[in-house]
């Protein structure tokens, strides 16, 4: 996979909320962190690219290791290539956890004995694997978000979407989950959109900074380091200035 | 891939059937449908009430899940038929599970049958169904399944009755109830009926699977305008499935039933020839009675009886000028009741005269003692004394006199006091007059 590219998209909620304007942006393979301030619109970007909703104008496409181009016209053939796990991910009622990663690859279009043989291996990847016969909506806010991310992760995608899959948990969860993310393949294209800058440094190969709807920035996280004064050293502090400054105090 | 057990038609499906048992078993009586496989499966038709809730609240539930959930079905690769479909295929096979169990027990009513079973009436009950889970994939899908369930169960139950009881006629046809109307020994189904059925359901079923990929369970109103596009499309499959539904069902009777041809019914070779249809003859052959009952009133005086059918009277009179006789044959017939359907012909053909107002009271109450009179005479010469004993009580004739007037019941009670000879002479002269709307003499005055 060689990337996900965002072609002159615009998108609004209505005539008066519009959200982007002939938005131009391509994520590469690795791993790139999606920071901005609420109503920036990253969810809504993660939104487009997970072809959930349609832009108005512009496209988006998957451009293969080939040179392929998949529109997300094609909804089937982009949609087998796309995981996406929701910031506000909520399980199928009346489903085991390893019932619901099955129903999620069939979605997938995954056959039945494919997603028999994945569905633990998903399950394992994010740790739920002794929890695979317990009511998916008994599970806890942060094991639910890793069954989603399994669910999104059952029929090995190369573009992992993940809408702030971190927020609200508890720092341990946080941390299963940036070891859940430190795992998953290089060679995929994984976009985090996050409000959390300390992990920036450790868990990132891109940053692209989102402000109302417009890039702010970018690069790569070295070149998103270079935006904070000099003086700073603590790699955190340097993220979390770096971030204050484009965003021009909006945090 | 959904796991089988735990879905929520299951739960249903044996209070449904239950209430489907208890129902047939309680409120459809064996006489109804007895020898008659096509009128067993018709009268399934009122049972659809409970499959109909089942499909509708289960499916509600089924898809509601799915709503319900978020980031597990937005991004399928599987079409939204494909996801319904394996989401709605249990409330089917349960909805058509109840309408198996019920239409087995109404053929066990019904018993051995020379029809064959009606395919295309089973079919189409089993095509409403999907309207029903139409119903509940649209309201599961649109709202919150402690909205949608109860609603689900409304709205299908109030279609149901609505249409039922619709004054302009097709539009009963599209739910289906009305198919219990068919049919008697003497009909047949109007297929268009069934078309109708068919039609209308398969296609609203599409229309709500539009108006679901429209909505969805967050906002109430759609949003974006390929989900006003799928909303207005889903609306017009509707109104597109409701207009086709009933132009086919436009010529249908108030009953989806057509008079049974008269080349089915097989003739007996008595002298007046009785002709009776397959299912009348399938709990034993009573042409023989209606022959001789018919013979015997000859010899009283009545009118030469040369044929009889039992069928509808569109297609043959109560009693034709050429002494063509219709007469009521039910399968499963006892002598009693056919000798007092023939002798009661002459009767029943005078109330479909139409005379003035002032006289009609009069002419039924002297068309009661005439069937009185032709019942008991005929009963006299073709029944054995025992089997008379299930002959109807004549004092009913008090209850149609007239105060004041005319004492049908003592006008009887005369008539039966006088000789063989007179009583003839009498009931004559007394249906010539009543049959142009004249009153006879009273009994007490003498024969003219």
């Amino acid at each position: 996979m060689k990337s996900i590219k965002i072609c002159a998209a615009s998108y609004a909620y209505s005539s008066k909320a519009k959200i982007f304007q002939d938005l131009n942006l391509e994520f590469h393979s690795g791993k790139t962190a999606l920071l901005g301030p609420n109503g920036a619109g990253k969810s809504t970007m993660m939104s487009l690219m997970a072809s959930v909703v349609t832009p108005s104008a512009g496209s988006i496409e998957i451009i293969e290791a080939s040179g392929e181009r998949i529109s997300a016209r094609h909804l089937g053939k982009f949609r087998r290539l796309v995981a996406w796990l929701p910031q506000d991910f909520s399980p199928v009622a009346g489903l085991t956890v390893l019932e619901h990663v099955r129903y999620s690859g069939w979605l997938k279009g995954m056959s039945r004995k494919a997603v028999k043989e994945a569905a633990p291996q998903a399950l394992l990847a994010v740790g739920l694997e002794t929890l695979s016969e317990k009511k998916a909506t008994e599970l806890s806010g942060g094991q639910q978000r890793r069954l989603g991310l399994a669910g999104a992760l059952v029929h090995q995608a190369g573009v992992v979407l993940l809408d702030e899959p971190t927020a609200g948990l508890d720092p341990s969860q946080r941390d299963r989950f940036r070891q859940i993310l430190a795992s998953l393949n290089d060679e995929n294209i994984t976009v985090v959109s996050t409000h959390q800058t300390e992990d920036i440094d450790g868990s990132f190969d891109h940053v692209v900074v989102l402000v109302g709807g417009r890039v702010r920035f970018n690069g790569s996280v070295n070149e998103f380091m270079a935006v904070a004064p000099a003086s700073v050293t603590d790699s955190r502090d340097r993220v979390r200035l770096a971030y204050a400054a484009l965003v021009e105090g909006e945090i | 891939m959904l796991p089988i057990t735990r879905r929520p038609a299951w739960w249903l499906l044996a209070p449904g059937m239950i209430l489907a048992a208890l129902y047939v078993h309680q409120y459809v009586s064996a006489e109804r449908v007895l020898a008659d496989a096509q009128s067993a499966v018709a009268a399934y038709a009122l049972l659809l009430i409970f499959a109909a809730s089942l499909v509708s609240v289960s499916a509600a539930l089924e898809v509601g899940r799915d709503s319900s959930s978020r980031g597990v079905t937005e991004i399928a690769v599987r079409g939204k038929i494909i996801v319904a479909f394996a989401r709605l295929w249990p409330s089917l096979v349960a909805g058509a599970l109840i309408q198996l169990v019920g239409i087995l027990l109404l053929l066990g009513k019904a018993g051995s049958s020379p029809n064959r079973f009606p395919v295309l009436i089973a079919v189409g009950l089993f095509s409403a169904l999907f309207f029903h889970a139409g119903i509940g994939m649209f309201l599961g899908t649109w709202l919150r399944a402690r909205f949608a369930v109860p609603l689900a169960l409304v709205v299908s139950y109030i279609w149901l009755g609505f249409a039922w009881s619709f004054d302009f006629v097709p539009v009963r046809y599209l739910a289906g109830l009305a198919l219990e109307g068919c049919c008697s020994p003497v009909e047949t189904l109007d297929v268009a009926a069934v078309y109708s059925l068919m039609v209308f359901s398969v296609l609203g079923f599409f229309g709500f699977v539009l108006l679901a990929m429209g909505v969805s369970g967050r906002k109430i109103l759609p949003r974006g305008k390929a989900a006003w596009l799928r909303v207005t499309a889903g609306l017009l499959v509707l109104v597109l499935a409701a207009s086709l539904g009933l132009f086919i069902a436009r010529q249908v009777a108030a009953t989806p039933v057509k008079a049974r041809p008269l080349s089915e019914a097989e003739c007996s070779a008595t002298v007046p020839e009785v002709c009776l249809f397959p299912t009348q003859l399938a709990r034993g052959d009573t042409r023989p009675v209606y022959a001789d009952t018919f013979e015997a009133l000859e010899h009283h005086g009545m009118r030469k009886i040369t044929k009889v059918y039992s069928t509808s009277t569109a297609q043959v009179p109560v009693l034709s000028d050429e002494g063509v006789a219709n007469v009521m044959a039910a399968p499963g017939q006892s002598r009693t009741r056919a000798v007092e359907s023939a002798a009661s012909t002459y009767a029943d053909a005078l109330t479909y005269i139409e005379c003035p107002q002032e006289t009609s009271a009069d002419v039924y109450g002297w068309a009661e003692v005439l069937k009185a009179w032709s019942v008991q005479t005929a009963a006299q010469e073709v029944l054995a004394p025992d089997e008379r004993a299930g002959l109807p009580d004549t004092s009913m004739l008090e209850s149609v006199s007239i105060p004041d007037e005319t004492d049908f019941f003592g006008q009887w009670s005369k008539l039966r006091k006088l000789d063989e000879k007179s009583q003839t002479q009498w009931v004559t002269v007394a249906y010539d007059r009543l049959s142009t709307c004249r009153l006879p003499d009273a009994v007490s005055a003498g024969v003219r």
